[in-house]
């Protein structure tokens, strides 16, 4: 089957354009609840928050650029100095501290003598006496 | 003139007016509806879409008067929500590629036009067939009567772009409606009468 020729196309889209489609009447009002619910019921604050403002370009770029140096000046001015000084180091002795634990049954402590218990009897005498003089330095002078 | 002061209505409806809302929405809806239901095909989608149309329209007003009509902008974003709907359908969709036609298929497929309106579903179930492109192209130029200059804006092409688009779509309509040759009325000539 042969195409249809121009006008032959032409005169089946007039016709088929003569009758438009119509949306149905409810749409309008569908549209209406919908824009009071989406839009007309929001806060004053949101409404002028959100509310876009026509700005020229340039004008956009220019505070676009001086809020980026406003930016960059001000992460200068609380940056912490980048030069730090080093504090000397100092050595502290550390005295160690060791605890030892004994295991000591509870039968075995009063085999030894106690502190208290002691006498001079246990003292013995030596058997040689080997003196030795320590002279002072002063003595020499 | 006329887009300052819708661009003016615009900025109204944006910031909570009924009214104006209603005065952008009553001028441009039908026109909105009928291209929706030129690309869909189907009534309720179409209502859909022209709602959601007018919603995005006042809650994103980023429409410039400077770069077309608001009808133009109300085009473009309809064109944006149904390519959204055929997606978010899952439909693999060959935007501009010509499927192959079969007038058989075509005659199967279409009620035998009688009356005006079953051939208006025919013209319309041709016009469905088409690729989303061409089919966009068609409605803008024929139907809407937009010129290919105001066309290439709503679609973000280029002029020949759409002339392309235009032509490879009347050929496809010439082939799928051609088992309706009989119903084609034909202009009479001058002075002659029925």
């Amino acid at each position: 089957m042969s195409p249809l020729n121009d006008d032959e196309l032409n005169s089946l889209l007039k016709q088929a354009k003569s009758k438009p489609p119509e949306p149905r009447p409810e749409l309008t009002l569908r549209a209406l609840r919908a824009y009071q619910e989406n839009v007309a019921r929001r806060p004053h604050w949101r409404r002028l928050l959100l509310r876009p403002v026509p700005l020229p370009l340039p004008v956009g770029i220019f505070a676009a650029v001086l809020l980026i140096l406003i930016g960059a000046a001000g992460d200068r001015a609380f940056r912490r100095p980048s030069v730090v000084g080093h504090p000397p180091l100092v050595e502290v002795p550390v005295t160690r501290e060791y605890v030892v634990y004994r295991n000591c049954p509870a039968g075995q402590q009063e085999s030894g003598p106690s502190i208290a218990s002691l006498t001079f009897k246990e003292f013995r005498p030596v058997r040689e006496i080997k003196p030795r003089v320590v002279r002072s330095i002063r003595d020499d002078q | 003139m006329e887009t300052e002061h819708e661009a003016g209505l615009l900025a109204q409806a944006a910031s909570g007016e009924t009214e104006a809302f209603r005065k952008i929405f009553e001028t441009h809806h039908g026109a909105m509806f009928r291209f929706a239901f030129r690309l869909t095909g189907v009534v309720d989608a179409a209502e859909d879409i022209t709602q959601e149309c007018f919603l995005r329209l006042v809650q994103r007003p980023t429409f410039d008067h400077e770069l077309g009509s608001l009808r133009q902008y109300l085009y473009g974003i309809v064109r944006n929500l149904v390519r959204q709907r055929l997606q978010a359908n899952g439909r693999q969709v060959a935007w501009d590629e010509n499927v192959e036609d079969d007038p058989k298929s075509a005659v199967a497929a279409f009620p035998d036009p009688i009356a005006s309106a079953e051939l208006c579903a025919v013209v319309q179930s041709a016009i469905s067939a088409l690729p989303p492109l061409q089919r966009e192209a068609i409605v803008l130029c024929e139907f809407e009567e937009l010129s290919l200059d105001e066309a290439a804006v709503v679609v973000g092409s280029d002029v020949g772009t759409v002339k392309s688009r235009l032509h490879r779509a009347r050929e496809g309509l010439r082939r799928r409606l051609a088992p309706y040759r009989s119903h084609v009325r034909m202009p009479l000539p001058k002075g002659t009468t029925r």
